[in-house]
């Protein structure tokens, strides 16, 4: 079966040749790997791509990408999973203040890293709670995301404001100390935050694949991005943010991450095994 | 298709889709099934966010099989109930391991029944038994059409029997093929499984 259209839905689904296919493409034309990625997210990720373009086969999603000025970067665009939100899983955020922050609070600068940023909300909301901790002014944080163009959206600081009142909900659960409205303007339907959240965040396009820092960070986030990758790519991944971190310096994962197949987990101490918090030994 | 699958030779796989009036429900279809039920079971019901939940509790409270929440690359073993974490969508790894991911909401829902059933079609195919329940709203039936179009096997509740009657409703105005049955029904055709 190599493809299978159904008249009752316009939905397509692509077997394991027209993936296999796609990724040799984008790995020729692009030196861009996929193979270590999650096979189903790879897969459902494709498919909505074509069923967005209205594109029948990976032959002609290559042949669409090649005519495009920017074939990689739109690819890009739309593969990465920009769905996102401020303060997911509430709990999270409200542990890094009651546990992390303390421990941050002794350093005269403190590096962070917000891995897989997508749009800034996280890294907004990560600023938020620093600044109710009176850390950000001593905070130099590097929002990074392997698209560009959804790194453009993050610097240009314009959020729908149909997603305010979940935010607000979510703020609160975490135990925010005042107000989410406290920290944006509204103009039309959209909110800006307050420039002084992102002075300190430095958005960056950056690979996870790719080992760029060496014992400079205190605190990593990156939640929800290794379920998209296979374990053997969560190795490298972890490889990388254990040698970004400086000894003792703070790891925090998604709700259903872990560094279970990490092959050197004895490198790392678990601080919270519901947060999913680890900390570098020395 | 691939050969390397690194778990048990699973026979079958039970994908179980639902919403509100769900958990009484599965009370109803598990009555009556023993330990060692020879194939994974997979829940996927519709819950909310940011809430401690205590539902692997509760449904553990009404079977003999073992109920936990589905892993992130944890492989499918028979006898066991697998129910989708919050806020993720739950999909089938070409090795038979969970994979989750953040990805749109669909159907207002994520997990998304639509998503889970797609993503199982497409790797269990002609193995795969889905089931649509009690149910307030339209997801699951795009993803029952596709347990279809793979030559997998579609049970729905008898409306007049379930609590909420949209769901299976629209399950069976997309996939009028698919089998209609009541609880009791479906329960005494899960105790025929065993060998």
């Amino acid at each position: 079966m190599a493809l299978n259209t159904n008249s009752n839905s316009e939905k397509l689904y692509i077997s394991i040749e027209q993936k296999e296919y796609l990724l040799d493409f984008l790995l020729n034309q692009y030196q861009l790997d996929l193979n270590e990625y999650s096979e189903a997210s790879v897969r459902r990720r494709i498919t909505k791509m074509m069923n967005d373009l209205n594109l029948k086969s990976t032959e002609q999603l290559a042949n669409y990408l090649q005519n495009r000025p920017n074939g990689k970067n739109e690819f890009l665009q739309k593969f990465t999973v920009n769905v996102t939100e401020m303060f997911r899983d509430p709990s999270f955020f409200e542990f890094l203040k009651s546990d992390i922050f303390p421990k941050l609070n002794k350093l005269e600068t403190i590096n962070i890293w917000s891995a897989g940023c997508s749009s800034g909300e996280e890294t907004i909301s990560l600023a938020i709670f620093l600044h109710e901790a009176e850390l950000l002014h001593k905070c130099n944080i590097i929002g990074s995301d392997i698209s560009r163009s959804i790194l453009k959206k993050a610097k240009a600081n314009v959020y729908p404001g149909r997603n305010v009142q979940g935010y607000s909900k979510a703020y609160e659960q975490a135990n925010g100390l005042s107000k989410l409205d406290d920290y944006f303007v509204s103009s039309g339907d959209n909110i800006s935050f307050e420039p002084f959240l992102l002075e300190k965040i430095n958005y960056q396009p950056i690979n996870l694949m790719n080992g760029i820092f060496y014992r400079h960070f205190d605190l990593i986030l990156c939640r929800n991005v290794l379920i998209y990758f296979q374990a053997s790519l969560q190795n490298k991944v972890l490889d990388n943010f254990y040698r970004a971190l400086k000894p003792e310096g703070y790891l925090g994962l998604g709700s259903k991450e872990s560094i279970l197949f990490y092959q050197k987990r004895e490198n790392f101490q678990e601080i919270n095994g519901e947060h999913k918090v680890y900390r570098k030994f020395k | 298709m691939a050969s390397t699958r690194s778990t048990e030779n699973l026979n079958k796989i039970i994908i179980i889709g639902t919403s509100a009036g769900g958990i009484h429900t599965l009370k109803a279809l598990f009555q009556g099934l023993k330990k060692k039920f020879p194939c994974p079971i997979v829940i996927v019901i519709h819950r909310l966010k940011n809430v401690k939940s205590h539902l692997v509790d509760v449904l553990q409270n009404f079977t003999k099989l073992k109920v936990k929440e589905a892993e992130e690359k944890e492989s499918l073993k028979s006898g066991h109930v697998y129910v989708a974490p919050a806020n993720y969508h739950l999909l089938l790894e070409e090795d038979f391991s969970f994979s989750l991911c953040v990805d749109d909401v669909i159907n207002f829902s994520r997990p998304s029944i639509d998503v889970s059933f797609a993503s199982f079609a497409q790797v269990v195919q002609n193995n795969l038994l889905a089931i649509i329940l009690t149910g307030a709203n339209a997801d699951g039936s795009q993803g029952l059409n596709m347990v279809c179009d793979f030559d997998g096997e579609a049970w729905v509740q008898d409306p007049e029997e379930a609590y909420v009657a949209a769901m299976p409703r629209e399950a069976l105005k997309l996939v009028p093929q698919a089998t209609i049955m009541t609880i009791p029904e479906m329960s005494a055709k899960l105790r025929e499984f065993y060998v």
